[in-house]
């Protein structure tokens, strides 16, 4: 009997160490080889993660019973500040204590965090690498709610897509079609950026004339085209060879009529993350179709070519030849200022 | 201040705040409420644990610490969980109180607990379960709706049956007029409204345990009774108790709705009532409602109604019973007329008097109509409070009875209803002058308008008014031309202008007559015979298609020379007036004065008013005292049987003498007729125009019938056209609609006759008929 | 009717029902326990087992500053996120960070949802503007990543600089 029990023990803890290394693995960064790690110790003991952390908090509150982190009883025994059982070995130090992260839980700091993320999204990211702790709680999935209807109600759809899949200014309604899982509809659902514009580069060589036989001029043509959204549905174009120090700090629609060449079109993207731009002359409707993706790690930073073309007075489609465009990549600029008309819950 | 637990202790921080608990929920054994201390102190160990596993120590990987602090959370929250499963489930009742009484006490201590534990765990509600339920756990739930569906699951589902039947058991104890704790019910009542919960949306009210577990059995216990209770009263009562027990019955259960039933049962509540109180038991009081009627009883009539309203369906055989009891009214009371008539013409007869002819009194006929609709139109608006079905069947069947009784449509008679007729001299009688003011002081203009407004054949009774007016106009009859006018107004407005235009006109032509009268005069003076004109000559110049006169041709009238500066005077002045008109006179129409210097000397001389005809037969003996009958007929140009009618009321005022004597003689050419010298008579004024024995009423009756048919026709026929022309193809069956229809104001056409009108057309190639039965129009 | 608060270290302070109410927790408890009875002078007892004297003394201050003020509806979370410091809470939590953290700390405790809002503005505006290494001086916050883990935390959640 004890055999068996010994032999379970046994497997136990070995199943416990490999979690231990895949832990650490994770921790460095060599996400391929915790999995490995993980995977083994699930397939040796498959509850070893409950098993683990059970010895972890009995470990922990072990530790933690000599010297607690009780504000109760920290405010009584004032003075001993020294042997708090923030287990940050630094504390021990004379250094200055941090008091936001001994004084306030992990539900305050998302509260700050929330607001942080409203009023200054690059503090937000600044400030989720400052430690482990805090970058934990920066994207908490409540944060990523936050974000989320920050972000949605604020996208342009038709009417059409709205009807067909059922579209509310309600993120909470909209979220249960991911099983409310705020990060994964942030990830999965589309959306197109205001506070900044969508860049695309294209350089081609152009050939000159053939004078000699042994070498031909050539010539590098550079342009770009610069493409902003707002909220109210319009959009801002334009396509020039100025470079975007010259152009980034002026593009606003209401420069229409002084940057030559400029643009207004209507645009309206679509749960797939087709955006469809749409202008009219008087003989012709413009119809310019792109696709938002994401870019690494940052979300929907691109925007990619499908199609450009023409819609005559007889629904006559025709075509641009698209070949050397290329796409759109999104820049953050901090000085625009976005208005949104509507109020959205 | 006691010292609180460890806040990572999970048992240390439950054991502590357990007593609490128990003392806010209600399981502790002694009566102490619940301190400030200890309310505190449970709320600050449940704070101090979620915030202290939220602050997580960094020496975790990020992982399991989240992890960790997920599970925490939870173990409270299941802990409490389970606390209150089991405090619920081991909840007692205590003899001798009833399970109802037990439920109930339970009940409210429990929920008030629950709002307790509620602001105490507050702040596991305000992180950890907002934050759960946000990620998509929707089976955590605040804690006061955690206690809820504890209370649900373990206390309520497994004894909501039980629960149900006290319930009900009170309900009937209470229609049993005992007195009960309605406080008691109204709570327990309302548990099942707010133990609903949408475990969805929190936020939305839920009835779906009340309608399931309690509306239900309770509507249809409610049916049982009722329809037990009100059959069982039937058969002991008779129905005008069983009305004040319906809705004494159905007052209280609505009472008891507002006391103590939910807002929602409110309407299946009434519906239950209605159906088993007042449909099913219908036909009883249907049977009643005509006995009702007989004895008068308004005010039962008026509850039966109100049962009645409260489910609109059941009020339509109601109405139809009305409607065929008025209609029998109506026609028996007409009935009984014609029967008094019969009977008094039988009695005169009895006596030895000839045999009268059986004259219907337009006044009594009208009556008699008139009290019928009036005595049932006072039912309808305070019995029935002017409901539009119940006018509707007054309507239709004063319509009915109103036109067609024993004494408009005798049997046999294939004449136009003589409602119209009758009508028509009722108003002549209002509207005449008239020596007995008490004939006419229970006449009036209303009358005649309630009438009027369920005549079928209006166009009759425009006829015959005419035909009536006609005759007040020119003998100036009328009692005064403001009713006449207050009349002609009301026609109008209930029906048409067009309708009496014709009567319209007539009045226009008095007016501007009266003006010729006083041109005329001013003329004649002007003229080199002005003496020999009459000074007061009043002359009626009449449009000749409005008035209902007929110009015979034949007349070979001489009108007397006494009178014909008068008329040639006239006549001048009425062509240059008017040049290329044509005067027709109408000699039978006209009367006069005539000074007869029969008196004895020094008195003054008698004044006979007479007819033009009787003014021809009398100026002659201006020149003899003696006239034979033909020799009369030589000098004026009238037929024997003309003056013979004349000069009857002479002969009777001992005027004339005829010899030999005798009504036959009258009518004898040979038979002499002498002036009286020694006339006498009481009054200076003598009227000879009364006793004139007149031809014309038969005729007249049948002349007016004959136009009124004609009229008709020609009415049809302008109808058919007009719809054609605008519909130039249709069926016959939808062309005879929709000439009905049109007519429908005017008179109600018979099939045959429209259809006598579209051959006609046919004929005249008006119209082509097609082998499929329709017609198309023929510009 | 007046309430006598009493901090962990045994303070006492009496105040107007109506301060004391702009916690939503004292609130809550006089509803449940109290009687409404106006005339009871007698000082109902509050005790706080979770917030020190000078904190507490702190916070009333806030209280019978705001104890007229009508603060938005709880529901709106973007009014309440978007809406800036008023001056004078701005001034009044103008101490230094130990004392504005116990102050957000209480305000949470309590229940005061316009005062932590107040505190966690604050807090978020002097996070505002500042790269890492400031935040971390600003805040003495221990760096225990390595440069590469830093490097790494950057690149996943820069994404979230752009909106």
């Amino acid at each position: 009997m004890t055999k068996e029990i010994n032999d379970e023990l046994a497997v136990q803890d070995k199943a416990i160490n490999l979690y231990k290394q895949g832990e650490q693995k994770e921790l460095t960064g060599l996400m391929r080889d915790a999995i490995i790690l993980y995977r083994s110790a699930i397939k040796l003991y498959p509850g070893v993660e409950k098993l683990y952390r059970k010895q972890l908090s009995e470990q922990y509150a072990k530790e933690k019973e000599e010297s607690t982190v009780d504000q109760l009883t920290r405010m009584k025994l004032s003075s001993e500040s020294d042997a708090d059982a923030e287990v940050e070995d630094d504390n021990a130090t004379a250094v200055d204590p941090c008091w936001l992260l001994e004084i306030l839980p992990d539900d305050i700091l998302i509260e700050i965090i929330t607001i942080l993320a409203y009023i200054d999204p690059r503090a937000h990211v600044s400030f989720s690498t400052t430690c482990q702790r805090i970058s934990r709680v920066s994207f908490d999935p409540i944060i990523y709610k936050h974000l989320c209807k920050q972000i949605y109600p604020h996208q342009v759809y038709s009417q059409v897509t709205r009807d067909l899949n059922n579209i509310s200014d309600d993120q909470e309604e909209m979220v249960k079609s991911w099983d409310f899982n705020w990060k994964e509809m942030l990830h999965d659902r589309p959306f197109v950026k205001y506070h900044g514009v969508y860049i695309s580069k294209v350089s081609y060589i152009s050939e000159g004339e053939r004078e000699y036989t042994f070498y031909a001029p050539v010539k590098l043509v550079t342009y770009f085209r610069y493409l902003r959204f707002y909220p109210d549905g319009t959009a801002f174009k334009l396509t020039t060879t100025d470079e975007p120090a010259i152009i980034v700090p002026i593009f606003h629609k209401e420069n229409h009529e002084s940057i030559k060449n400029s643009l207004l079109t209507k645009w309206h993207i679509e749960m797939d993350g087709q955006v469809i731009m749409t202008r009219k002359t008087s003989d012709f409707e413009f119809v310019e179709e792109l696709k938002v993706v994401h870019l690494g790690d940052r979300k929907y930073h691109r925007l990619l070519w499908v199609n450009s073309g023409t819609i005559d007075k007889d629904g006559e489609r025709s075509y641009f030849n698209m070949k050397k465009e290329k796409p759109f990549n999104f820049s953050g600029v901090k000085r625009y200022e976005v208005h949104y008309g509507r109020t959205v819950a | 201040m006691t010292e609180l637990p460890k806040s990572n202790d999970l048992n240390a921080t439950w054991n502590f705040v357990e007593p609490g608990l128990k003392r806010i929920i209600g399981g502790s054994e002694d009566n102490v409420g619940v301190t400030p201390q200890m309310y505190m102190n449970v709320y600050s160990a449940i704070y101090n644990y979620c915030v202290n596993k939220s602050r997580s120590p960094n020496n975790l990987s990020s992982n399991n610490a989240s992890q960790s602090s997920l599970l925490v959370g939870a173990e409270i929250y299941e802990r409490l969980k389970k606390y209150l499963s089991v405090y619920v489930k081991q909840l007692q009742r205590t003899p001798p109180e009833s399970f109802l009484e037990f439920y109930v006490k339970r009940w409210t201590r429990y929920t008030v607990g629950a709002g307790y534990l509620n602001h105490v765990f507050d702040y596991m509600n305000r992180y950890w379960v907002q934050k759960e339920r946000n990620d998509g756990r929707r089976d955590i739930f605040d804690v006061n709706t955690l206690a809820l569906l504890t209370w649900r699951d373990y206390m309520f589902l497994p004894h909501a049956e039980y629960l149900v039947k006290e319930i009900l058991a009170q309900i009937e104890l209470q229609r049993d007029n005992q007195v009960i704790d309605t406080k008691f019910l109204s709570t327990a009542i309302k548990s099942f409204v707010l133990l609903g919960i949408d475990v969805q949306d929190l936020k939305k009210p839920n009835l779906h345990i009340y309608i399931d577990n309690f509306e239900k059995p309770f509507l249809e216990s409610t049916r049982q009774f009722y329809a037990a209770e009100s059959a069982e009263y039937l058969s002991s009562h008779n129905v005008v108790d069983y009305l004040r027990k319906a809705e004494q019955r159905i007052n209280e259960e609505e009472s008891r709705e507002t006391l103590y039933l939910d807002e929602h049962s409110k309407k299946p509540l009434t519906d239950t009532l209605n159906d088993v109180l007042i449909v099913a038991h219908s036909q009883v009081m249907y049977d009643e409602f005509a006995n009702l009627l007989e004895q008068n009883q308004i005010d039962h009539i008026a509850k039966m109604f109100a049962l009645f309203n409260r489910v609109p369906s059941t009020l339509d055989p109601l109405a139809e019973i009305f409607q065929t009891y008025i209609d029998l009214k109506g026609i028996t009371a007409i009935d009984n007329l014609k029967n008094d008539i019969q009977n008094e013409a039988s009695k005169a007869e009895a006596t030895g008097g000839k045999k009268p002819k059986q004259q219907v009194d337009p006044k009594l006929y009208v009556k008699a109509l008139i009290q019928v609709y009036k005595k049932f139109q006072q039912i309808v608006s305070t019995a029935f409070q002017n409901h539009p079905i119940f006018v509707k069947a007054l309507d239709s069947a004063c319509r009915q009875y109103i036109n067609n009784n024993s004494i408009a449509k005798p049997p046999g008679f294939r004449g136009t209803s003589k409602t119209s007729d009758l009508l028509a001299k009722y108003s002549d009688n209002l509207l005449k002058k008239n020596k007995d003011a008490d004939a006419t002081s229970d006449m009036s203009v209303d009358d005649i308008m309630v009438i009027f407004k369920f005549l079928n054949d209006k166009d009759a009774f425009e006829t015959h008014y005419r035909r009536l007016l006609a005759k007040r106009l020119i003998h100036g009859t009328s009692s005064s031309t403001e009713a006449e006018e207050t009349v002609i107004q009301r026609l109008q407005s209930e029906n048409s202008m067009e309708y009496t235009s014709k009567i319209t006109r007539m009045f226009q032509d008095v007016r501007s007559s009266h003006t010729l009268r006083a041109t005329f005069k001013d003329e004649a003076s002007k003229r080199a015979d002005s003496k020999s004109i009459v000074a007061d000559f009043e002359p009626f110049v009449l449009t000749e298609t409005m008035w209902p006169f007929s110009f015979s041709k034949n007349n070979k009238f001489q009108l007397p020379a006494d009178l014909v500066p008068t008329y040639s005077a006239f006549q001048d002045l009425y062509g240059q007036q008017h040049s290329g008109r044509i005067l027709k006179w109408l000699w039978n129409l006209s009367r006069g004065d005539i000074k007869a210097n029969l008196q004895k000397p020094g008195r003054a001389p008698f004044t006979l008013s007479c007819t033009l005809y009787q003014m021809a037969i009398l100026l002659p003996y201006n020149d003899s005292d003696t006239y034979t009958l033909s020799e009369l007929c030589k000098l004026t140009g009238l037929d024997a049987p003309v003056i013979s009618n004349a000069i009857v009321p002479m002969v009777k005022y001992r005027l004339l003498q005829p010899s030999p004597g005798g009504m036959d003689a009258l009518s004898q050419l040979d038979t002499k007729f002498t002036v009286v010298t020694e006339f006498k008579s009481k009054k200076l004024k003598v009227n000879l125009v009364q006793g004139v024995r007149s031809l014309e009423s038969k005729q007249e009756v049948e002349d007016a019938e004959r136009e009124i048919n004609e009229d008709r026709r020609y009415y049809l026929k302008a109808c058919i056209v007009r719809i054609m022309k605008a519909r130039k193809h249709l069926s016959h069956a939808a062309l005879l609609n929709e000439v009905v229809q049109q007519s429908h104001q005017r008179f109600s056409a018979k099939v045959a006759d429209i259809k006598k009108c579209i051959d006609e057309l046919v004929d005249t190639e008006y119209l082509q008929r097609n082998e499929d039965q329709s017609y198309d129009y023929l510009a | 009717m007046s309430i006598s608060i009493i901090s962990s270290d045994g303070e006492p302070f009496k105040v107007e029902r109506k301060v004391a109410e702009r916690s939503v927790l004292i609130k809550n408890m006089l509803g449940d326990l109290g009687n409404d009875d106006d005339d009871d002078d007698e000082s109902f007892e509050v005790p706080i087992p979770n917030v020190r004297g000078s904190v507490l003394q702190k916070i009333l201050e806030w209280c019978e500053h705001h104890k007229d003020t009508a603060f938005p509806d709880d529901e709106d979370d973007d009014s309440r996120k978007s809406a800036p410091v008023e001056e004078w809470d701005r001034e009044f939590l103008r101490v230094d960070q130990e004392m504005l953290y116990e102050i957000i700390l209480g305000a949470n405790y309590l229940n005061i949802r316009p005062l932590l809002d107040a505190g966690c503005k604050v807090v978020a505006e002097m996070i505002r503007g500042k790269t890492p290494e400031e935040i971390r001086r600003t805040f003495n916050i221990v760096n225990d990543f390595s440069p590469e883990e830093e490097a790494a935390i950057k690149r996943e959640n820069e994404w979230a600089e752009d909106r």
